[in-house]
């Protein structure tokens, strides 16, 4: 198995001492959809953005595609899309300059962009707004852009901050049919989620934090073998504070 | 009352909490002993000017004068800052959705933005009223009906610009509320209003400081009437210390009135005026379209527009860039500068020096690169975890600061060729001189802004003023000032010849602008790579 993304022992101490990722290892394999999860502030988030090279871990190394994130960003960058959890972008352009931006980013041609623009934005119904400026749209719908312009490229691995916070139900359900055609087709999506049944349902391997260190990581079967429990036993039992 | 106390809290914390924003320090002791020096660099020099004033008046008997100076300035500063501070606080502040919906009169909510405005104003007054007053009181000795009367007349003098400005910009938004361009129209107005405060000020400020014309007034009758045809509340505050209650009470009632005047403006046309600027646009602009375009123009857009859709960014840049030239035309206008002297045959050896000042003036004033980072704010993530080198995206970012300060340039050169008889090869000089000036600057102020970006604000305001990147981008351009200040003291020869000067100085900011690019794009680069959000 091809290991996409290795952690190497990573530590990330916020500048106001916050210990907030605490010597992780991880290791997430080509083709699989990981799933991360953990209570609220246990380090999820700041390490999708160790990852994804918003943030620059305090030790350790991560590499992504084979490429280390802070030596060899550009290269790292170009293997994966990321949606983050809050969907602060730039909002004084409309949604069509966003996708436009995106595409020639990573250098979708004119013919495949306008196909799949058109399919994702149609799915989920954000087509008729997409002339409009971003600061008009709603929460969910700045959300929904987003994963349309992370779907565009077709990268290697989907990185995902809890996507499912701010779907509805039919829009959550596309997005989870996506990400299993892209593990199907050999692509990787690693997401974080508190939704523990989405989690259980589709994921190969899953990943437990609990302040900033790894307590559990494989897949459900493996973590099911030791109690005959659902994974929100498995998941209470793990992060009971003792 | 209490809804009144407890909405007023509010808005001074936000105040407050936006200056702290703004400074993004952790040193908190560095933040003060800094803010501290600055307000000495403005104030001792004041101190030393008004003794000189001081003596001047007191020659010829009229030493109290000092007093409506210092009082006709601090209006004018007052005015210069409080209409856009007073327009963002108003109309372009974050959290109008959230105050329309509170079941709280409108004067009350009027007023406690007020509050912190006044508390703004107030420390812009103190820097300029303070050693004016000081001064009057060291050499006219310190009553106790005096000092009382200054520590007044401090308090009291943000308020009458600050409810002036209000009163005339609460009808006006209100007429512009229901236009699609009311954005635009309030900045439009903003900048009428300072136009046509400042050309009055100094009409009548310059009175006070050109002793030529003191003269002529003083033979031709009473000087104060004379300011006092202008403004009257500087007569009045002048007369104040001369003991007169009548004026007291005259200047007291003016603020009251006013007061009144809002707070009767304010139940009519606030929560409208509120509720139509707190909406976000959301017309349709234009079709869906696909088309490939380059990273250069993808980047350069997005930073272009991240200043000219954001009104606060707008507006600070536009008149940072733009105050050097508004003063000249107002100085035209008022007579100050007359077109005769411009063209007089006396200037011919300084015009190359003058067009080259006036066109370096937009980089000068402008240190648009000190926020360019600290702009994005929040949306700065983007671009971090899209596949670009950290050259590009910080090579778009100077690049932006100098075709809008290159534009200004050029604005103020087409304007300088119709006033100024200027060669094609004073132009060349200057134009040259001009772009090493604007790399270089450009390439500093993104340093600063590399080493201490300020990502996490909530309010426009916080991002481009009262932000101690642009305080140090100012005390580098104050720094340079005085090398060339004191170069010129020492060896004045290498002044004799501006043509040569200007050649020189072109070389030497190109060689500086060659060094720091190369620092920026290893070293900064690297510091670009850990800037944590
Ligand atoms: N910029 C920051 N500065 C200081 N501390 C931070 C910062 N961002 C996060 N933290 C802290 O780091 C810890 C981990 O935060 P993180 O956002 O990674 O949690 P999370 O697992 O994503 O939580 P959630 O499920 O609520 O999204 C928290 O204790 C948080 O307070
Ligand atoms: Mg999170």
């Amino acid at each position: 198995m091809v290991k996409i993304i290795q952690i190497k022992g990573v530590t990330k101490i916020y500048d106001d001492g916050k210990k907030a990722v605490d010597n992780l290892n991880m290791e997430i394999k080509k083709g699989e959809i990981f799933g991360f999860l953990g209570p609220n502030g246990a380090g999820k988030t700041t390490t999708l953005r160790m990852i994804t090279g918003i943030l620059a871990p305090t030790e350790g190394e991560i590499y992504v595609n084979g490429y280390n994130i802070s030596r060899e960003p550009l290269e790292a960058k170009r293997s994966f899309t990321y949606v983050p959890d809050h969907p602060d972008i730039f909002s004084a352009i409309s949604g069509i300059d966003y996708l436009n931006f995106i595409a020639d980013i990573y250098g979708v041609p004119l013919k495949e962009r306008k196909e799949k623009i058109e399919k994702y934005a149609r799915d989920f119904e954000i087509y008729a707004a997409l002339p409009k400026m971003i600061s008009s749209y709603s929460h969910g719908m700045k959300q929904k852009l987003l994963i349309s312009a992370a779907l565009l490229p077709e990268p290697e691995i989907f990185i995902l901050d809890e996507p499912l916070s701010g779907l509805d139900p039919k829009s959550s359900r596309i997005l989870k049919e996506f990400m299993k055609e892209h593990s199907k087709k050999g692509g990787t999506v690693l997401f974080s989620s508190h939704i523990l049944e989405v989690v259980e349902n589709l994921c190969d391997r899953i990943g437990i934090i609990k302040d900033g260190v790894l307590i559990a990581c494989d897949s459900l079967e493996n973590l099911k073998k030791h109690s005959d429990s659902s994974l929100e036993d498995i998941f209470m039992e793990l992060t009971e504070d003792e | 009352m209490n809804k009144f106390i407890a909405l007023t809290r509010i808005q001074l914390k936000d105040f407050i909490g936006r200056y702290s924003e703004g400074l993004g320090v952790k040193n908190k002791k560095l933040a003060s002993i800094l803010i501290l020096f600055l307000v000495a660099l403005i104030i001792i020099p004041n101190i030393n000017l008004s003794f000189l004033i001081y003596r001047a008046l007191a020659r010829i008997g009229q030493g109290h004068l000092l007093i409506t100076n210092s009082y006709i300035n601090s209006i004018l500063l007052n005015f210069f800052f409080g209409i856009p501070f007073i327009v963002s606080v108003f109309f372009f502040s974050r959290d109008a959705r959230f105050l329309a919906a509170l079941p709280v009169r409108e004067d009350s909510l009027v007023l406690a933005k007020l509050v912190a405005v006044y508390l703004y104003l107030l420390f812009l007054s103190f820097l300029l009223m303070f050693p004016g007053l000081a001064v009057y009181l060291y050499n006219t000795g310190m009553g106790v009906y005096t000092v009382i009367m200054a520590v007044l007349v401090l308090l009291l003098t943000p308020l009458l610009p600050m409810f002036i400005v209000t009163i005339l910009i609460l009808p006006f938004a209100n007429i512009f509320s229901n236009s699609r361009h009311k954005r635009t129209l309030i900045l439009i107005f903003n900048f009428l209003m300072i136009f046509a405060i400042i050309g009055i000020q100094l009409f009548t400020g310059n009175l006070v400081e050109n002793p030529a014309r003191m003269e002529e007034v003083l033979v031709s009758g009473s000087f104060l009437e004379l300011i006092g045809r202008g403004f009257p509340p500087g007569i009045w505050v002048t007369r104040i210390f001369l003991g007169s209650y009548r004026d007291l009470f005259l200047f007291l009632a003016l603020n009251i009135l006013l007061f009144f005047i809002l707070k009767g403006l304010a139940g009519i046309f606030f929560r409208k005026a509120l509720l139509s600027f707190s909406e976000d646009r959301g017309n349709s602009r234009g079709e869906i379209y696909y088309k490939e375009k380059s990273l250069a123009y993808h980047l350069l857009r997005r930073n272009i527009l991240i200043i000219i859709r954001e009104p606060m960014f707008f507006l600070n840049t536009v008149l940072s860039m733009l105050a050097p030239l508004l003063v000249v035309i107002i100085m035209l206008f008022t007579g100050e500068l007359s077109l005769n002297l411009l063209q007089s045959p006396r200037l011919e050896p300084y015009l190359l020096l003058i067009v080259s000042i006036i066109m370096i003036s937009p980089a000068v004033t402008g240190n648009i690169s000190a926020t360019a980072i600290t702009r994005e704010g929040k949306a700065f993530w983007e671009t971090r975890v899209l596949p670009i080198k950290a050259v590009d995206n910080i090579r778009y970012r100077i690049l932006t600061t100098i075709i809008f300060c290159l534009t200004g340039s050029l604005i103020l050169l087409l304007i300088t060729l119709v006033v100024l008889p200027l060669t094609l090869k004073m132009i060349i000089i200057a134009a040259t001189f001009c772009l090493t000036v604007t790399l270089f600057l450009a390439t500093i102020d993104i340093l600063i802004d590399i080493y201490r970006p300020i990502l996490n604000w909530t309010n426009p305001t916080a991002a481009v003023k009262n932000n101690l990147n642009v305080t140090f981008s100012l005390l580098i351009r104050g720094v340079i000032a005085l090398i060339i200040y004191l170069l010129y003291k020492i060896w004045p020869g290498i002044f004799a010849n501006i043509q040569w000067l200007m050649v020189l100085g072109s070389i030497i900011f190109l060689l500086l602008y060659l060094l720091l690019r190369s620092y920026l794009y290893t070293n900064g680069v690297k510091r670009f790579n850990r800037i944590t959000i």
